[in-house]
């Protein structure tokens, strides 16, 4: 019986209709699902065939927040969004910051449904769980952050939670991010599907409280974390995750001209001293949170002055190396671009990379570019071709439909198409870490580096793996999936789990202080049913071992230079490791899971398969 | 005594720390992975192995060798000093 951290109900809103629904989730699966990510693949696979499209109105949104979302916690602020995605026309799941998940619960709601389809541009209002649909045409063309502050004055709640896409997403971009409170859904653009939707914005506001079972002996918790916070994430608060550059260049794995080779020349141009000696404007926290690992940027002098955008690795790698890029103003430019103009960074700044490729190879012209020099280390270049993107002109409107587009236009292009099931990588090439490759291969939602499990401080730290290795990478990846599955299902952010031991090895105090039941030792298992339950979907929707296998370029191409040149990650050994990782999963040699693994989990419980 | 050079790398907060991203450090012939430990605590206080603290030896974890740290340096070897990183 829970007492606290759950509501026990979410809000169904149809979009045709306007009709509201309150609907009620019986606890049993909670203690299956947990609650976020679980949840959110739970109604996705119960709701979503295989033969819905994307844009389909039939194509739902699901957003549901975790039992510590809200909390008197650090970081409390995570929760989940699952759909369709028009990147990979397969099942996405993906988490953010952000106050919409709080205010969500303070409305007495674990989650929200948006179903169906508005006939007109429209924002939804919210307030305490009464749904008003309004007009948005005022705010349509509006960029992420005009539309945020807009509402708020338009409301009247500096308070309020805002949820909003950018112009890119009203083109249909299919690389397009959802911002909420200038923190993102990033990654397999939702974005795309708000605005297929004629949904614009949606504003929360949340009055309640959100009951917890043992409010004191969470405020002990949290108490106690903020000085282990301190003294283990003061790189964090200092540099933010600019910090990871110079490392990830030094041992060789950082993207660089479209992933051709994977150490960056000007490095120290746009590693975590550039940042912090000659851009570094502020820091950012989010709701609760004591590191405030957000690294505001601002350009102060030269060509880019003025451009101001909150960096961090990912985009920094993507939009700098990845691109030739070692203007780190350009960077911040670019960065602020994307996030205005709604694209997600890292997709936005794969696909230049692309697009650059293809122009030094002569596959592409200015005729294509708008007349623009498509080189790499051009930041001009990379804004523009930012732009065209987000406008869908020249080659960018072809861009502008993901790495499954391209190559369904160019199949010829498939070697410089660097993608996972159609998502196209974080900033780390797996021919530096063979447990990167697998987490690539066998993440729910494609390229991915968070929902695929981050290995690279196992495969540098510990003695049992090295990073060349392939024995053990297996259960390694599926360990660290299972892990990143719950923390994403509960509602705090990863960067402060630790502080709190949901770790690999998590303790109950912090859950059972929530809700009155502590979930032990049920934390990993239930990460491993999440995990399964969503290649359940993917299984359904046709993807089995073939869309687990990594880019040409990874598996066929030495790295030609730089401190791990020569390595690559051959077929024969990623097909090793893919068979252990299955083995490990209970998932046949084929990708599929396996009848008695449903059985185990006791999935059929608590989804409707 | 013959002399070994060896490459020490030092990344984000080793870099404050130190005030360098690098230096060559000469070790006699015979000195092993021990005596950087005891060089870089001498030197910069900087306790290797460590909880804060990644060692790496030509782009692989110390703890990784076989010899552990008895593994004796070689001309030219690489050593990275790190934080533990956890992810963009």
């Amino acid at each position: 019986m829970f007492n606290g951290g759950y509501l026990g109900k979410i809000l169904r809103i149809n979009l045709s209709t306007k009709e509201i629904k309150t609907e009620e989730i019986g606890e049993k699966i909670y203690h299956k699902l947990l609650g976020g990510r679980g949840l959110a693949a739970k109604y996705y696979y119960e709701e979503v065939g295989p033969d819905v499209k994307p844009f389909d109105a039939e194509n739902k949104i699901f957003l549901f927040a975790g039992p510590l979302t809200g909390l008197t916690l650090p970081a409390p602020t995570k929760y989940q969004l699952s759909t369709k995605s028009p990147e990979t026309g397969h099942y996405l799941c993906s988490n953010s910051s952000g106050k919409m998940g709080i205010m969500l619960k303070k409305m007495g709601y674990d989650g929200m449904i948006l179903e169906g389809k508005c006939d007109k541009w429209t924002y939804l209002h919210i307030l305490d769980g009464k749904v008003a649909f309004k007009d948005a045409s005022a705010y349509v063309g509006k960029m992420t952050n005009e539309t945020i502050e807009g509402l708020k004055e338009e409301l009247g709640s500096k308070k309020a939670s805002v949820l909003t896409i950018g112009p890119s997403a009203e083109k249909l971009v299919k690389i397009s991010y959802v911002c909420v409170d200038y923190r993102a859904f990033g990654r397999g653009g939702a974005g795309a599907v708000f605005a297929s939707k004629n949904i614009k914005a949606i504003v929360t506001e949340g009055t309640g409280d959100i009951p917890a079972s043992d409010p004191e002996k969470l405020k002990d918790i949290r108490k106690k974390a903020l000085p282990i916070l301190k003294e283990t994430r003061g790189n964090h608060t200092k540099y933010g995750t600019s910090q990871y550059i110079g490392p990830i260049n030094e041992l060789g794995c950082m993207p660089t001209r479209n992933f051709q080779t994977t150490y960056f020349e000007g490095g120290d141009k746009v590693d975590h001293l550039t940042l912090f000696n000659k851009y570094h404007k502020g820091n950012v926290a989010c709701t609760g949170c004591p590191v405030a690992c957000g690294t505001e940027a601002k350009v102060y002098e030269g060509k880019y002055k003025g451009a101001q955008a909150r960096t961090e690795f990912e985009s920094i790698g993507l939009l700098g190396p990845n691109c030739g890029v070692d203007d780190f103003g350009a960077i911040v430019a670019a960065n602020q671009l994307c996030d205005e103009i709604g694209l997600d960074t890292m997709s936005g700044a794969n696909q230049v990379a692309l697009a650059m490729e293809l122009y030094e190879r002569g596959l592409i012209t200015k005729e294509d570019t708008c007349g623009i020099e498509m080189k790499f280390g051009d930041g001009d270049a990379l804004i523009a071709c930012l732009k065209m993107i987000a406008n869908r002109e020249g080659i960018g409107d072809l861009l502008a439909e993901g790495s499954l587009g391209v190559l369904a236009e160019h199949p010829e292009w498939r070697p410089y198409v660097i993608h996972v099931k159609g998502m196209s990588p974080a900033a780390y090439d797996s021919r530096g870490f063979y447990g990167n490759g697998l987490t690539y291969g066998t993440s729910s939602r494609g390229a991915c580096h968070n929902v695929g499990g981050w290995t690279i401080r196992a495969e540098l730290q510990s003695g049992q793996y090295d990073r060349f290795a392939l024995e053990g990478k297996g259960a390694l990846v599926k360990e660290i999936q299972d892990n990143r599955a719950y923390v994403d299902s509960i509602g705090i952010c990863t960067v402060v789990r630790g502080s709190m031991e949901f770790s690999a090895n998590p303790k109950g105090d912090t859950m059972k202080a929530a809700t009155g039941y502590d979930f032990m030792p049920e934390l990993i298992e239930i990460g491993s049913r999440i995990y399964s339950l969503e290649r359940l979907i993917l299984n359904r929707e046709g993807l089995t071992r073939e869309g687990d296998m990594l880019p040409d370029r990874f598996l066929k191409e030495e790295v030609p230079s730089g401190p791990i040149k020569g390595r690559r990650l051959t077929e024969e050994m990623y097909n090793q490791m893919l068979d252990d990782y299955y083995d490990a999963r209970g998932w046949d040699r084929n990708g599929v899971v396996k009848p008695e693994t449903v059985e185990n989990f006791n999935l059929a419980e608590v989804v409707d398969l | 005594m013959e002399k070994i050079e060896i490459t020490i790398k030092y990344l984000v907060n080793f870099i404050d720390k130190t005030g360098k991203k690098l230096e060559t450090v000469d070790f006699e012939k015979g000195a092993d992975l021990t005596d950087v430990s005891k060089w870089l605590l001498n030197t910069y206080k900087i306790q290797v192995p460590g909880e804060d603290v990644m060692c790496l030896l030509n782009g692989h974890s110390w703890n990784q060798y076989t010899e552990g740290e008895k593994r004796e340096l070689e001309n030219g070897d690489v050593i990275l000093i790190m934080p533990l990183i956890m992810g963009g």
